[in-house]
């Protein structure tokens, strides 16, 4: 009687360990397993270990909205790790597409073989269902930054629909774009651009104009599923340079190749 | 995690230790289901079950994509056909979830074989309709979006397969079964992808049915 009992519950933990992409508890799941935690610290940690405290120049490759691409984003993944001279690969957002438990497990199946450190932002898809709890279990914070090479990198969780209409946190970038510190360069990534119409028109004008003032080079997004690049606002206010990527299916890796005196990019076809 | 496979081991215990049914609940429950009663009408007989309305089976499940742990009530039709009503939980003491997740699932399981293979196997599929209650989940956008900004995410359909073992323990008729269950959404992407293979979008449940007819 009570052995039936025993033997199923042994059973069960026996699974429980063998199979852990088996067991799925929902997939509104909001925790990865051990092993998949912190991933965007972890390579913030790599890039500081080879970070150089004056400027060097160097080069970073960005990408964006894989969702469910898996095939070409496979192709993606393989002809970066056949660059020579990149010193990380940055995604944009949109690692899923209904922000649901296995998107992300698959997102990390297909990032593994990745010989750069990758930093993942986080897009309006990945907020869906318990996508956010996810996310920040799997990458950390949403609004983060570094210093590599003397330059500030700065990545800010500008999703608004999804948080509810909540304006993203604006007070947060301000204080960390900044800083006084006299950095070469200053880039600030974020999956929507400004102008879509997630952003209110005061949020768009204000997002410029904050970056404007503090000297920032580059705004780089995701989001719009084309490349772009162009002074977006240059009639307007300022003079910040605005980049898109397209998403996987437009079969292209995006090089921003970081110098002392200009910043170039280059847009690799496959 | 092992606060919960504790909980689980206690639970099973609970279930099938004998001291607990000294008096038989479920015997008394089964009559009541199964008791029938005749009037008459002007010269005719009629038999009828009072208790016709009430649940032939009872489930208790582990895991499955419907929660940490889920609880329900159905039916047991002629033709194989078995629905079950359950409700499933996920959270931090019930495993170890950081959010909280309640999903209704309406099991639509059908028993492959009419009686079971060498006695005491019954291979079962079917399809379920879960309904997750949990953050950013919607059936109608909130107002803020354009139209068909997204696709609803608060009702997925989840066809599973699987079988059934049957024993009787104390007169009491049980079942243990397995079930491995996918989601729309995981099934798309094996169609559409290669990546996602068929060993990717399987998800393990296992649960104990007691059947009172």
């Amino acid at each position: 009687m009570r052995k039936i009992g025993l033997y199923i519950s042994v059973l069960l933990s026996i699974l429980n360990y063998a199979c852990t992409d088996l067991m799925e508890y929902s997939p509104y799941e909001g925790k990865v397993q051990e092993g998949s935690r912190s991933l965007n610290q972890t390579a913030i940690g790599k890039l500081q270990l080879q970070s150089s405290k004056t400027f060097k120049p160097f080069t970073f490759a960005i990408i964006g909205d894989s969702h469910t691409y898996y095939d070409d984003f496979i192709k993606q993944i393989s002809v970066l790790n056949n660059l020579d001279s990149i010193d990380m690969v940055i995604h944009m957002g949109d690692i899923t597409l209904s922000g649901i438990y296995r998107e992300f497990l698959w997102y990390r199946d297909i990032i593994k073989p990745l010989k750069y450190p990758l930093i993942t932002i986080i897009g309006n898809h990945d907020y869906l269902s318990n996508g956010e709890y996810m996310y920040r279990d799997m990458f950390g914070p949403t609004n983060f930054s570094f210093t590599y090479n003397n330059c500030l990198l700065v990545f800010f969780d500008d999703i608004t629909w999804e948080r509810n209409t909540k304006d993203p946190d604006f007070e947060w970038l301000k204080s960390t774009i900044s800083a006084t510190a006299t950095y070469t360069h200053k880039f600030v990534f974020t999956h929507i651009p400004p102008w879509d119409e997630q952003f209110s028109h005061g949020n768009e004008l204000y997002y410029n104009y904050l970056l404007a003032k503090n000297n920032v080079d580059y705004s780089i997004h995701g989001h719009i599923h084309r490349f772009y690049h162009d002074k977006h606002y240059a009639d307007l206010y300022g003079n910040v340079n605005y980049l898109a990527c397209g998403d996987s299916q437009d079969h292209e890796v995006v090089l921003v190749k970081v110098k002392e005196n200009n910043i170039d990019v280059e847009v690799i076809h496959f | 995690m092992k606060t919960n496979r504790f909980l689980l081991l206690g639970l099973l215990i609970l279930l099938y230790h004998p001291r607990l049914h000294a008096e038989d609940p479920v015997k008394g429950l089964r009559q009541k289901i199964t008791e029938e009663k005749k009037i008459v009408l002007k010269n005719d007989t009629v038999t009828i079950k009072p208790y016709w309305f009430m649940p032939t089976q009872f489930k208790v499940q582990y895991a499955g994509s419907i929660g940490f742990v889920s609880f329900g009530a159905g039916y047991d039709f002629r033709n194989g056909y078995q629905p079950t009503l359950l409700y499933g939980f996920l959270d931090r003491n019930f495993g170890g979830s950081n959010i909280t997740v309640h999903t209704i699932s309406l099991k639509n399981r059908f028993k492959l074989t009419q009686n079971p293979i060498l006695g005491c196997f019954t291979p079962i599929a079917g399809i379920s309709v879960n309904w997750g209650i949990t953050n950013n989940t919607f059936n109608r956008l909130p107002p803020h979006y354009p139209e068909n900004y997204y696709f609803q995410n608060k009702i997925h359909l989840s066809p599973f397969w699987g079988g059934e073992f049957n024993f009787s323990v104390a007169q009491k008729n049980l079942g243990v079964y397995f079930e491995f269950s996918t989601l729309d959404a995981y099934l798309l992407e094996y169609f559409r992808t290669d990546f996602v293979k068929l060993n990717k979008i399987w998800s393990l449940g296992m649960g104990i049915t007691l059947y009172l007819n």
